[in-house]
């Protein structure tokens, strides 16, 4: 009775102050404009309606911009995990001694402010940046390309800032697989192609997983990153959520489409995370 | 030149340090040679360089007479056990079997077929659906010894194969794997830094230090006639009584030790005047209450007695600066000698090894 009681005080003590932090700031408003999705006007009566939600599944326009978001995710998920892997298996089985500077570059794009990384880009990608003038120089084009304020100028800029979760997520789960089972595949007759086909990956595939949901959300929830390199010409789940609510201030259209934007998540992380099982136990 | 493995000078450096220095070695068809030394003494990069995981610096190895410096390791048809085993956490007991020969892309009845026989052969028949993690630590030394077996590799290499068990289990496998290598007639080579291992399971042993093999031989050659100390030291217990060789008659040797003269027989041509350290081993010393017609008897007082079960080892003071250890065999029910007791201590001039004292390096 006493240790049950004792117990119980631990438990709160460790998970009392996330619990509340979380209730405070993320159930409670997601409880909030749960309900207000389904008023038909706020602030007004309380009348109740599903017809925002019919309005987003209808519009061609939102369609659109939920078929953009989850391309742009999809994309920059599959170009973190196919650049990151490489890096994070460097990092991992590196014996040099500068593994600390590797460790820096790996997340150096997280240490930059998003203004300094924009502006970068924009240096790079803009009509007279780098790319261009090079372009232009070389004689393969005569006009700029648009390479600013596109669906692959927001994608760079996504997988710029977001490769070290990817990056971090896979050397830390490729960090405990003791090297001795790529040796015995080797033994075995496995050469390098098959060793890590069927060992070091299935071995991996859950920090590869872990990446990819973390990269994924952060990309579905980007706002700020599309916004500066996209210019109002990629239109998302985030910036159309953001326009319905603060700008058109249509509180309650704008809650329906961030409960979708959420369920939709959810069901492709739960999705995945099926996927992923399978592969694992391949 | 109809040795399985073949080691022609091979050296290996990590930077500044020399791991393994000149190594040559020849192993014999159905040979099992054990790689014996403390840890650091070079032995596990030796058989590193035999798997093909670090490539030599200078020197040759062979394996059936190809050099294979620069044959990847998976193409030298090697089996070998790891000393964590290594096995295949996501795939199962008959799946870790069974990877080798995918690899060799053998046809699908065959592999069942040869993965069944492996696994009778390790007395694991009927686990083939577990996991690894599922198993006991000997059922997983066994599960990786029959996936080392099962492609018939030229070469079975063992990397301290026993270390993980505990001291029972250990020695059941060491007669089992014994038992198995004599069925199969691998060539086999092991790495270990246990004395008893290598004298249980190897045809012949080398004895590594400091990245050298220090001597090589039989397990009988290498117990009873070490070339140093330090191989008489790591194999088994020894005395080391320190003095200087007076005189040489062919084989017999007599040594001032202290004040004593001992006989001894052997060593290296030691000539007089070598400082010599005469080896003994404690099983070779007998003990009596009475002096005895040995070539050396010696009298002395018992300082300490350690009772072990079947064996005694008595602690017997000779002289201020000499001391003995023998060992006798426990035939009645309490230690024949007590402490402070005068024995005389006995051993034939045969079981006296006069080793050179090494130069000072």
């Amino acid at each position: 009775m006493r240790a049950a009681v004792r117990g119980r005080a631990r438990l709160l003590a460790l998970l009392g102050l996330p619990a509340a932090l979380l209730g405070l700031l993320f159930v409670y408003p997601l409880a909030h404009m749960a309900a207000l999705s389904v008023r038909t006007v706020f602030p007004g009566a309380f009348q109740y309606t599903g017809a925002h939600y019919a309005k987003f599944v209808s519009d061609a326009y939102f369609l659109r911009v939920t078929q953009t978001s989850f391309a742009l995710a999809l994309t920059v998920t599959v170009l973190t995990a196919a650049v990151g892997y490489p890096v994070a298996y460097y990092f991992v089985r590196s014996r040099s001694r500068h593994k600390h500077w590797i460790f820096l570059g790996v997340i150096s794009p997280l240490l930059v402010s998003i203004v300094v990384r924009t502006i970068g880009w924009t240096i790079v990608l803009g009509n007279e940046g780098l790319v261009n003038n090079a372009l232009r120089m070389l004689g393969i084009v005569r006009e700029p390309l648009a390479l600013m304020n596109s669906f692959w100028s927001v994608t760079v800029g996504l997988v710029h800032v977001l490769l070290p979760f990817m990056i971090l997520s896979i050397a830390s789960v490729l960090g405990k697989i003791d090297t001795a089972l790529e040796e015995s595949a080797a033994i075995l007759g496995a050469g390098p192609l098959r060793t890590f086909w069927r060992v070091t990956l299935p071995l991996s595939i859950q920090g590869v997983a872990a990446g990819s949901i973390l990269v994924f959300c952060l990309t579905i929830g980007a706002y700020i990153t599309p916004w500066w390199l996209g210019r109002g010409k990629v239109l998302l789940f985030s910036t159309t959520i953001y326009d319905q609510i603060l700008a058109i201030v249509d509180w309650p259209f704008g809650s329906a489409a961030a409960m979708i934007l959420v369920a939709a998540t959810l069901a492709i992380i739960l999705l995945y995370f099926a996927l992923i099982g399978r592969v694992a136990r391949r | 030149m109809s040795s399985d493995v073949q080691l022609d000078r091979v050296t290996k450096r990590f930077g500044d340090v020399t791991a393994v220095s000149a190594v040559s070695l020849e192993v014999q068809p159905g040979e099992v040679l054990a790689l014996l030394g403390p840890s650091g003494c070079g032995k596990t990069t030796t058989l590193r360089m035999i798997a093909g995981f670090e490539t030599p610096n200078e020197g040759a190895v062979r394996i059936r007479g190809h050099v294979v410096n620069d044959v990847a390791t998976y193409r030298r048809n090697l089996g070998m056990v790891f000393q964590h085993y290594a096995l295949f956490p996501h795939m199962s007991v008959f799946d870790n079997v069974a990877f080798g020969l995918r690899m060799r892309r053998l046809p699908r009845d065959q592999t069942r077929e040869r993965v069944r026989e492996a696994m009778a052969l390790v007395r694991l028949a009927g686990l083939e659906t577990r996991r690894p993690s599922e198993l006991s630590g000997g059922q997983q030394q066994r599960v990786a010894l029959a996936r080392a077996i099962v492609t018939r590799p030229a070469v079975l290499l063992l990397d301290e194969p026993l270390g993980a068990l505990d001291r029972k289990l250990r020695e059941q496998m060491q007669i089992e794997l014994r038992a198995l290598q004599r069925t199969l007639a691998i060539t086999t080579i092991f790495v270990t830094h246990d004395q008893e291992e290598a004298l249980t399971l190897a045809d012949r042993i080398a004895v590594m230090e400091a990245g050298e093999i220090v001597q090589i031989g039989t397990p009988t050659e290498i117990y009873e006639r070490p070339r140093s100390r330090f191989v008489s030291d790591f194999i088994g217990v020894s005395n080391f009584l320190p003095g200087k060789v007076v005189e040489r008659d062919g084989d017999a040797v007599t040594v001032q030790v202290a004040g004593l003269r001992l006989r001894a027989a052997g060593g290296d041509g030691v000539q007089p005047g070598d400082p010599v350290e005469v080896a003994v081993r404690p099983e070779k010393v007998r003990l009596g209450t009475a002096p005895s017609s040995d070539a050396n008897c010696v009298a002395g007082r018992v300082e300490n007695v350690v009772y072990l079960g079947a064996v005694t080892y008595y602690y017997v003071r000779v002289t201020e600066d000499v001391r003995l250890v023998a060992m006798e065999q426990n035939q009645t029910p309490r230690p024949a000698h007590a402490v402070g007791e005068t024995v005389h201590a006995a051993w034939e001039a045969a079981s006296a090894l006069p080793l050179r004292v090494a130069a000072q390096r």
